[in-house]
């Protein structure tokens, strides 16, 4: 513990020099930039930064690149909240609860939810890196691809919840999601499937323009058609609340930022995930859960809070094994392997300097998101201002942009689009979209962790294995769970009144 | 539930507005797309000098293995040129939407592929036009050589196992010898193929996406050998049973080669990554990147870089380059049927 605070010490003597906290803003400036436009991923964001890094010290270099990775964490919830038009795959559960706080004039109070949230969220996942690298490295190794299969199992049993009452149609939309992962090539052995020899379909339909086209375009067609002529939005509280307002939502943060982190650690779970899982959590504790999806800060805290802890759960296995936990760890790896730096339990030997160094530049990074945050907020929440007339095309423009910057091609421009009919039509008939984007993010992972899993060790993987089992029986519990509280509560309600 | 009408009057008329939109937006991208294949009337004209931007299309993600190759290139260019370098990423369709992206633009000299072994595996696999994807390249550089290695886990060595002692286990196994790669139908597979057949034994390859989460499944012990490159055994608690190189690798001194453990026709084994162009890309603008190719080659950060990634750098051009890649066909054929994953 004492070596610890000796090279975290260390770590923050770099920090505190005018190139190191310079570049660190930069990092956060970009990232949420960046994280705010739809179709720019964290680790599109990073990516575009990385060529700086090639000429300056690995450490100024991962400065610069952590800041960006956690601005961009918190800058996709920005455009999720205020537009419904997530920013990052992961900022689209932000959405669920982001969004309708901010039509219903909440939209200061969201903003502040989020904000905090995400940095409060960053620090749990820090220090859970910092304190527990190593033996939860060794936790991430453990998980076989059953335990993976089981892991997709246990989230998609947050379909139970995310559908409520109308779960017969959150069902329907959660397997329609998992359906369409079977278009494309499959991941094994890249046969294809549906793809009606179009090319561009051998890529299947990919989770950010049709996220952008679900949220974004859905509601506004649905907007579009629902349109009254001078109708403006609810009034707007645009100031963001006092700090004690923060403490209502204070263990919401905590938990999901302990859980999103332990999420973040398995190679190939990220964001998304953990935000799913923890925000089906979060409404589960909830006294209210039936304010989920309707504008609970509860569950802007949640999702907000995981996805950003979930980027310090990431760079567990990549500091403690040299193996990236997500798709913008895979491109921090880079940086440090253009620098001859091998990431791995040696470095923390080695390079105490450099490994103690982006902690401490993941604490400052945290802090500027705050500044930036609080400063951005305050003009960010005057978008929900503008008239329909210009709010709306506004948004249009906004999601066919994104989707192009995908691969810059015009592919992922007509997914958005057609998403965008498909959330239009699930919205006009009560089908919620959310579980659709469950079902894409799931179903790859699913399948793939399946079929390792039965080359492995056959059908008896699925059984043989303590962990596979517990998680197993978790899902299946979760399920069954409420409906069994739900028949006992009626029953008892029957007898009363009898 | 509510019964599903029709749109009608007003709603109606603003979804056709929105479509009507949709449409126009389409249009303006496909213009410009199509403007920006006009041919360069001035590309094959003289000394080939670049006056705007050039670049590079990739395959891959950010942080992919060419990604990271062509970006580190550019910048050691940037010392030998004025020109400016674009690294473009356009993934997906199994790398064809790069190579179509690629043969969409004009042979002007503006565009180029940054390419790897997986690109002409996926021509093959998806029974793709030759004449378009293969032929219609001039294949302008190979710029690097990634060897073949198989990688077991350090307390395995430690407990006496080596590349013999694997094949061993294999024997033992039957069969369930599980070893990891990153796609069935792709190199490593073929790779792995071979090695099994070399020795005469049968395992099960089983695909973990990338040569990352391939030595993690060995860390963690879902897989007992990984057929990956050497640079996957770097910095981890893996070792490199055994390295298809001519020599042992600095940094791996401890790795046999192949051909020390008697297998000499599995010492060649590897992938490669490099550069190509449209055909019809001016002489001149291909001689000029050659140079450029040449320079960055000899550069001591891009021998450096490749070296601490336990990778070879190359500068083989033109036709000897196409020899590979007719090669690399061959054998991906040959493969594929065997596996009987091509007709």
């Amino acid at each position: 513990m004492m070596d610890i605070l000796v090279n975290l010490g260390g770590g923050f003597g770099i920090m505190f020099t005018p190139m190191a906290i310079f570049l660190c803003l930069l990092g956060v400036f970009a990232g949420i930039t960046f994280g705010a436009i739809p179709g720019i991923s964290p680790s599109m964001a990073v990516a575009l930064l990385l060529p700086m890094t090639f000429r300056l010290e690995p450490i100024l270099g991962m400065v610069l690149l952590l800041g960006a990775y956690k601005g961009a964490n918190y800058g996709g919830s920005v455009s999720a909240v205020l537009i419904n038009t997530p920013g990052t795959p992961s900022a689209a559960v932000t959405g669920f609860d982001g969004y309708p706080m901010a039509k219903t004039g909440r939209v200061g109070e969201a903003m502040g939810v989020s904000l905090y949230a995400s940095m409060i969220g960053g620090i749990i996942g820090t220090v859970v890196l910092i304190l527990f690298a190593a033996p939860l490295a060794r936790v991430a190794l453990e998980f076989w691809p059953s335990e993976y299969f089981a892991l997709t199992v246990l989230g998609l049993t947050t379909v139970a919840t995310m559908g409520g009452k109308n779960w017969q149609k959150a069902l329907v939309a959660v397997v329609f999601g998992l359906l369409l992962n079977t278009v494309g090539m499959e991941p094994f052995a890249g046969t294809r499937r549906f793809t009606f020899g179009e090319v561009r379909l051998f890529e299947g339909f990919s989770l950010v323009p049709a996220i952008i086209g679900l949220f974004a375009l859905g509601e506004l067609f649905y907007n579009l058609e629902h349109y009254v002529k001078g109708e403006k939005f609810d009034k707007l509280a645009y100031k963001l609340p006092k700090l004690s307002y923060y403490l209502t939502v204070w263990k919401n943060i905590t938990r999901a930022g302990v859980l999103g982190t332990i999420i973040g650690i398995f190679p190939g779970a990220g964001g998304t995930i953990a935000a799913f899982i923890c925000y089906d959590v979060e409404k589960r504790f909830s006294k209210k859960p039936d304010e989920f999806g309707k504008g609970a800060p509860e569950g802007v805290a949640a999702a907000e809070s995981s996805n950003s802890a979930s980027a310090g759960g990431a760079l567990v296995p990549l500091l403690a094994l040299g193996i990236p936990g997500s798709a913008t760890a895979a491109v921090l790896l880079s940086s440090l392997l253009v620098h001859g730096l091998n990431p791995g339990p040696e470095m923390f030997v080695d390079e105490p300097e450099l490994v103690y160094g982006m902690f401490a530049s993941m604490f400052m990074a945290n802090a500027f998101i705050l500044a930036v945050g609080l400063l951005g907020a305050q003009l960010f929440v005057r978008v929900t201002d503008l008239s329909k007339k210009l709010l709306y095309p506004l948004i249009f423009v906004f999601a066919i942009v994104g989707s192009y910057a995908v691969t810059n091609s015009m592919y992922p421009v007509v997914v958005c689009v057609a998403f965008g009919v498909v959330g239009w039509i699930f919205r006009r008939y009560g089908f919620p979209t959310a579980p659709v984007v469950l079902g894409i993010v799931l179903g790859r992972l699913a399948e793939m962790s399946f079929r390792q899993a039965l080359m492995i060790g056959g059908i008896e993987s699925f059984y043989q294995r303590p962990l596979t089992l517990i998680m197993l029986a978790t899902a299946i519990a979760a399920v069954v769970y409420p409906i069994v509280k739900k028949r006992i509560t009626g029953r008892a309600a029957i007898g009363r009144e009898e | 539930m509510r019964k599903i009408r029709f749109l009608k009057g007003e709603s109606m008329k603003r979804v056709l507005v929105f479509l009507l939109l949709v449409t126009l937006t389409f249009s303006v991208f496909a213009g410009g797309q199509q403007e920006e294949a006009a041919p360069d009337p001035d590309a094959a004209v003289g000394p080939w000098e670049p006056t705007r931007p050039i670049t590079i299309i990739t395959h891959v993600g950010p942080g992919g293995g060419m990604d990271v190759a062509t970006r580190l290139f550019v910048d050691i260019a940037s010392e030998f040129t004025d020109a400016t370098f674009v690294v473009e990423n356009i993934t997906g369709g199994g790398t064809m939407n790069a190579s179509r992206a690629v043969l969409d633009r004009p042979a002007d000299g503006y565009t180029v592929f940054g390419m790897a072994m997986s690109n002409v595996n996926s021509v093959v696999a998806n029974e793709f036009d030759r004449d378009v994807f293969i032929d219609g390249y001039h294949w302008i550089a190979k710029i690097q050589r990634d060897p073949a290695a198989v990688i077991i886990h350090k307390r395995d060595r430690d407990a006496g196992m080596d590349f013999e002692g694997i094949i061993e286990q294999a024997r033992q196994m039957g069969g369930r010898q599980n070893w990891a790669v990153p796609v069935l139908g792709g190199n490593k597979h073929f790779e792995a193929l071979m090695i099994w057949e070399a020795t005469g034994v049968e395992a099960t390859a089983t695909p973990y996406e990338t040569g990352p989460l391939g030595a993690a499944a060995v860390l963690g012990g879902s897989a007992q050998v990984q057929m990956g490159n050497p640079f996957n055994a770097a910095g981890r608690d893996l070792w490199v049973a055994a390295i298809a190189s001519p020599e042992r690798m600095p940094g791996f001194e401890d790795s046999p080669t192949f051909a020390e453990l008697g297998y000499p026709e599995l010492n060649d084994e590897h992938i490669w990554r490099g550069f190509a162009v449209k055909q019809g890309t001016p002489r001149e603008m291909i001689e000029w990147f050659q140079g450029i190719v040449l320079q960055v080659y000899e550069h001591p950060r891009w021998q450096a870089f490749n070296a601490e990634n336990a990778i070879m750098p190359r500068a083989v051009f033109d036709d000897d380059f196409r020899a590979i890649v007719d090669s690399t066909m061959e054998k991906t054929e040959f493969w594929l049927r065997e596996l009987g994953m091509l007709d």
